[in-house]
């Protein structure tokens, strides 16, 4: 494939709006990281490309109440090396230092990341109704008959755990769309990954007020030590008063089609003490409704232990 | 040198370096005469290759390439990584994998380390692009470059270019205070002949000696 | 002879400027001029036949300048099948001759246009129908039709060795008193040289040059001859820098062909570049295997019996053998009965071939780590082990003795470096916060190969030296060495030499494979170099007005360039301008001599490894690696040792991370990019010690190398499988040791029978 495509550079939000027009073959260019990549394998193939480089929405802010906005521009890169970010947010720059590689961290946007793809066949050649073989990799939540590829963004899942919110612009209008809800289970319908419509464009992430997301990590297991897509990753927010779990918010990556959320654990965290023990005890709640085959089928045991892992560390930033 | 070069016309190809890199006349291969020990300036920023055709839809595409602005006629969909090895003659930057999985593409985008094969060349006009043919002074050769041939930093050679792109940003950057921190921050450019531990000692060695 | 040494300096690489300016030129660099540049389209279906091709709507693309499917294309051949003579394919297989489907990856069409963006996009509109098959694409699927193969290089796919009174070596296991039955996996491997496989090729009239990946001149010239049907001299071949080879750029493959007869057709040199995925299927690969050991030993550690069973993949298309008993328990012990044997299983793959120690890798990591495990069932230290069953001769060869055999030292000398008497064989009984940390060993074995090779030294009127060979630097320091054994044969400073290679019109050489271009090359160019100095001594002492005309030739010495004794200065320089020559050459072959056949020729080794394993999740993390190699004599400390760093990290990948994967349904490498297939990383990699014994082995050869590209990687597997179970108490038997093994081993495999 990688048809001829033309291609445009805007400088405003609402150029590239107009420009892009609803199109579904007409694709933004951040840093490129997924669409040059896909546009080489065929898997997306763009008539016209609005280059987005330019608008200026890479600010990164903190508030006074501890809320931030992470422009959709701004690169992996930037926002990892932001210091009150990772002051109050370790489990955000954690997520962005284990992913990738320098050089594509200095590239790749925030927005783009949570728009890339797969790792799978169904999103990497040209015809996305081609079979997925079963591997290690696959998930164990959120499967069709289709994919079973987990969604390969460490970032997404600290904002999982976070609660964070996606603003998304479209004409004239905006939204701030949860990203629990932003994301989507892909099911029968495997490329549409998010619930973003046609012609949005996302311009920020915004981060809550959560003053006690200083006690939080992400920790991220993989074969190799670094530059690859995690095997299985956990991002855990823990609130602590005098050594007893108050609040916890638990995701996980490599397991779900989509970032995953893993409330029974949250909920057997709470009101309980913050030791190996009492996170094994609500670790083990993880491998409710999990699937799997005889190629991943070590990932519930490697899920529960990263959770614990994670509490561990999140527990000893928290108290 | 900043004319349009691209398309030059028919057959006028700037080839004198091939007549420098021989030396034993016709039936001896060129390229390891260079070989001499000191080895002689290199050429390679000479070489200018005559295309002779411009696809449909091509634009002129100006860059900014070690300093100087060259003018291309290339299509959108061209990579920077394309543009360079194809269209200006620099070949020294390495195409390994084409998909950001193994960094032999390394390049300086306005100081930044990028990978060319995920940057389309249209979109780096009007940034200041560096490539290993513009890391050296003339004959002097960039701290980073030295430390690489004295700390045997490779065996093939091929990901060289994109390791010391690499590693020099990741001294610039503020990584390179540990081991640890070198491995990991160096661990974007795959080297398949496993010269880690060479690379290792010569970004701790280049980021030791100040800049030439 | 000179007065300085340069043999076994660590002297830094003369190529090093090129390769850190960016002005080495690989195959896919090579200018030329116009180049059209071809794109491969490839089958998405693993096994079958094509029905329909269309390509109308490729064939309109922009800058189309042809495309070759089956129903047009010229006739290519299909080689003879001699190492010997060189014209060997690395796959059988001769594209676009037919409609048939053998494997996922195979070339359907080739695709040829003005620019690469428009090849690669034309290659996307060719559309391929075709009626499908179910390939064989696992060891199951491919069970009915495996095979004994006639023979292992020259040994029966079965060998069977008993001492007196043995009847056969299973019956003498079951008798011992201590047994040990085991049965490992090792995975399809790939090469992934960071270089893909590239060609340039351009015609002038009849003659062909390609500027290719090789690692293999003479090699390629002849079998690329064979497949285009024209004459071997018509073939060039270039290749002074290549990216990475490891076995995967020895043969040619196919595309290399397909550009040759493009650029025929459309008068242009043309230009091909595989693509990374490309890279996977149809370049080679290193088959899986499955390996199940019996060694019965008496309770003091003497080994009586030993069964290594291999079964390992091969192709369909093309039969290729990962010798991995043939290579390892065959002779390795000091064991009386042995049995080894092997079987095929060909599957739906584009042609595996040679990878870094082929057989050896995957051998050594099953033979290594089922000596751990006896040693476990013994209680007696696994190094203690080793040396009670040490080989003093090789009993595959009617006890010929070894050549120079120091194993024993690199045992002793790698144990006191690295602390071997601090490990504590019970598992699990090191902590270090939360990771649980192990000790491991064992033994490396390589052959010592060599093969008749040609070199040429030539002085020029400046006093410059040119060393001419058809071999190749896979980065392993072939430009350099050549440069330091001139240096000190002729007796002229290291400066002045240079060094040629990677053309096919040098004077011959092997293939660079197999750990020999040190012990075959070299020693041709230490006697082409010593054929100069008596050629110039004799032109010193025959030349009117030389100082020294009419000396005994045997009381003159070339010494720093400069000829000793003399009574006024005089160097090479100034004799050969007094002689009036341009140059003065010497062109000589070396084979191997008599003493081959008196000589069994090994180089061995010991690796050690330090691992930390997280003790919740089980990620392996090697932090401490130590490698005592015994190769011959060190040429160059430098490169040597960088070769044998580079082994290791190869056996790192190997045992922690690197896995190809097939699609049991469609026979499609579901691993093909390097996101995928997990080569290491740097900060997958500690630091290395290495240690040489550095004792010359010249009943090989003049020079005493035996060669170091193959013999690191060798046992670095099991080693790191080993320091796994002493950490954490799990025996990985299935590589790779990822965490998801380690916190859910595998169920244990069938033995093979």
């Amino acid at each position: 494939m990688s048809s001829p495509f033309a291609y445009e550079a805007v400088k405003t939000e609402a150029d590239a709006l107009r420009v892009q027009g609803g199109s579904p073959s007409t694709m933004y260019l951040a840093g490129g990281t997924t669409l040059i990549d896909l546009w080489k394998l065929g898997a997306l193939q763009p008539l016209k490309v609005v280059d987005i480089n330019a608008i200026p929405l890479a600010r990164i802010e903190v508030s006074a109440s501890g809320a931030a906005t992470l422009g959709a521009m701004a690169r992996m890169s930037d926002a990892a090396a932001h210091e009150e970010l990772a002051e109050r947010f370790p489990v955000v720059t954690e997520s962005l230092l284990l992913a990738a590689s320098p050089q594509i961290r200095n590239m790749a946007s925030l927005g783009g990341n949570l728009l890339q793809r797969p790792r799978s066949w169904t999103y990497r050649n040209p015809d996305p109704t081609l079979p997925e073989a079963p591997g290690r990799t696959d998930a164990i939540f959120g499967l069709s008959a289709k994919t079973q590829a987990p969604h390969p963004s460490d970032f997404a899942v600290a904002l999982t755990a976070l609660d964070a919110s996606i603003r998304l612009r479209r004409g004239a209008g905006e939204r701030l769309v949860r990203v629990s809800d932003f994301f989507r289970i892909p099911g029968d319908d495997p490329l549409r990954l998010t619930t973003m419509l046609p012609g949005e464009l996302i311009t920020a992430i915004e981060l809550p007020p959560m003053l006690w997301a200083r006690g939080s990590t992400y920790v991220k297991i993989r074969d190799r030590t670094s530059y690859q897509f995690a095997l299985v990753s956990v991002a855990a927010v823990l609130r602590l008063e005098d050594g007893v779990v108050k609040d916890a918010r638990i995701a996980a990556g490599g397991v779900g089609t989509k970032p995953w959320r893993l409330p029974l654990v949250e909920a057997a965290l709470a009101d309980q003490p913050a030791d190996e023990a009492a996170f094994a005890a609500a670790a083990a709640l993880c491998r409710e409704g999990a699937k799997t085959h005889a190629f991943n089928a070590a990932k519930p045991e490697l899920l529960e232990r990263t959770i614990v892992r994670a509490c561990l560390v999140a527990a000893s930033r928290g108290a | 040198m900043s004319s349009p070069e691209n398309p030059p016309p028919e057959g006028s190809s700037r080839r004198t370096f091939l007549t420098q890199l021989t030396t034993l006349g016709a039936g001896v291969v060129a390229a390891p005469a260079l070989l001499a020990k000191p080895a002689p300036r290199t050429v390679v920023a000479e070489r200018v290759l005559p295309v002779g055709y411009v696809p449909p839809g091509a634009l002129d595409v100006t860059l900014r390439l070690n300093g100087a602005s060259r003018t291309f006629k290339l299509e959108p969909r061209t990579t920077l990584l394309d543009a360079l090895r194809e269209s200006a003659g620099l070949c020294g930057t390495k195409k390994g994998c084409d998909h950001g999985q193994c960094g032999a593409c390394t390049v300086h985008l306005d100081g930044k380390r990028v990978l060319s094969c995920l940057t389309l060349a249209i979109a780096a006009q009007g940034r200041e692009i560096t490539t290993i043919e513009g890391l050296a002074k003339g004959d002097q050769l960039h701290p980073m470059q030295q430390a690489f041939i004295e700390c045997d930093g490779f065996q093939c050679g091929f990901c060289t270019p994109g390791q010391i792109m690499s590693a020099t940003a990741c001294v610039k950057e503020g990584h390179a205070k540990n081991d640890e921190e070198i491995r990991e921050w160096m661990s974007g450019n795959l080297c398949r002949c496993g010269a880690y531990p060479g690379i290792l000692d010569a970004v701790k060695l280049g980021a030791k000696t100040k800049s030439a | 002879m000179s007065t300085e040494s340069f043999i076994g300096k660590p002297i830094p690489r003369v190529d090093g400027r090129l390769k850190v300016t960016g002005a080495a030129l690989y195959a896919a660099d090579h200018p030329a001029v116009r180049p059209a540049h071809a794109w491969l389209v490839k089958s998405r279906v693993g096994r079958g036949r094509i029905v329909a091709l269309e390509v109308a709507e490729a064939e309109r693309a922009p800058g189309v300048l042809g495309i070759w499917t089956h129903l047009k294309a010229p006739k290519l051949f299909l080689t003879g099948d001699s190492f010997e003579e060189g014209n060997i394919v690395g796959e059988k297989l001769v594209p676009l001759q037919n409609e048939q489907i053998v494997y996922h990856g195979q070339t359907i069409a080739l695709v040829v246009a003005e620019t690469l963006e428009q090849a690669r996009h034309a290659a996307g509109l060719v559309r391929a129908r075709c009626e499908e098959r179910a390939p064989a694409a696992s060891w199951e699927a491919g069970k009915a039709a495996s095979y004994e193969p006639p023979q292992i290089d020259s040994e029966p796919a079965r060998v069977v060795r008993t001492e007196n009174g043995v009847s056969d070596v299973k019956s003498a296991f079951e008798a011992c008193e201590v047994k040990l039955e085991a049965t490992y996996h090792t995975p399809i491997g790939h090469h992934t040289t960071i270089e893909p496989h590239a060609t340039v090729a351009e015609w002038q009239g009849d003659h062909l040059t390609v500027h290719n990946c090789s690692q293999w001149m003479t090699g390629q010239q002849r079998a690329l001859a064979e497949v285009l049907g024209i004459p071997t001299e018509n073939v060039r071949v270039i290749c002074p820098f290549v990216g990475g080879a490891f076995g995967s750029k020895a043969t040619i493959w196919m595309h290399t062909a397909l550009a040759a007869m493009a650029a025929r057709e459309v008068k242009r040199p043309v230009k091909i570049s595989l693509t990374r995925e490309q890279t996977f299927n149809s370049v080679g690969h290193r088959p899986a295997t499955i390996q199940t050991l019996q060694i019965g030993a008496s309770r003091d550690g003497r080994i009586n019996a030993l069964r290594h069973l291999v079964a390992s993949t091969s192709s369909v298309a093309h039969e290729f053998i990962e010798p991995a008993a043939h290579t390892t328990s065959i002779n390795f012990y000091d064991v009386p009965n042995v049995e080894v044997a092997q079987r095929l299983t060909p599957l739906n793959v584009g042609a595996p071939t040679w990878m870094r120690a082929p057989g050896e890798a995957p051998g050594m990591f099953a033979l290594e780590s089922a000596m751990d495990e006896l040693a476990l069932a013994l209680k007696i230290d696994p190094l203690q082990l080793r040396l009670i069953n040490y080989a003093e001769n090789d009993l595959n060869r009617k006890g010929r003795p070894y050549s120079s055999k120091h194993l024993r030292e690199c045992y002793e000398r790698g144990a006191a470096g690295f602390g071997w008497d601090k490990r504590n064989p019970e598992p699990r009984s090191q902590r270090e916060g939360e990771w649980l940390i192990g000790l491991g060993m064992a033994s490396a074995s390589y052959p010592g190969y060599r093969l008749p090779s040609t070199a040429r030294v030539r002085i020029l009127a400046d006093g410059s030296v040119m060393v001419s060979s058809a071999t190749h630097d896979l980065g392993t320091g072939t430009y350099t060495t050549m440069c330091q054994v001139v240096a000190d044969e002729l007796g002229v400073p290291f400066d002045k030499v240079r060094a040629e290679l990677g053309d096919s019109l040098l004077p011959s050489a092997p293939i660079t494979g197999g750990s020999m271009t040190s012990a075959s090359v070299l020693p041709a160019v230490k006697k082409a170099a010593g054929k100069l100095r008596e050629k110039l001594i004799e032109l010193a002492v025959k030349t009117a007005n030389s100082p020294l005309k009419g000396v005994d030739p045997d009381q003159v010495e070339i010494e720093n360039g400069v000829f000793r004794p003399s009574p006024k200065p005089f160097n090479l320089a100034n004799l050969i301008q007094l002689a009036g020559l341009a140059a003065v050459e010497a062109t000589e072959t070396s084979k191997p001599g008599k003493k081959a056949k008196k000589f069994s020729f090994y180089s061995y080794g010991a690796q050690f490894a330090e691992v930390k394993v997280h003790a919740l999740t089980g990620e392996v993390r090697v932090s401490r690696f130590l490698s005592a190699i015994d190769c011959g004599r060190v040429l160059n400390a430098k490169t040597a040792r960088s070769q044998v760093i580079g082994g290791v990290v190869w056996g790192i990948g190997m045992a922690l991370s690197e896995e190809s994967l097939l699609d049991p349904k469609t026979g499609r490498f579901t691993t093909a990019d390097l996101g995928s297939y997990h080569i290491p990383v740097n900060a997958d990699i500690p630091h290395i010690d290495v240690l040489f014994t550095d004792k010359p082995d010249t009943n090989f050869n003049s020079l005493g190398a035996r060669g170091v590209g193959e013999i690191g990687i060798t046992g670095v597997a099991a080693a790191i499988a080993n320091a796994v179970f002493n950490a954490t108490g799990v025996r990985l038997r299935d590589l790779p040791i990822t965490p998801d093994r380690i916190v859910l081993p595998p169920k244990a495999r069938e033995p093979l029978s």
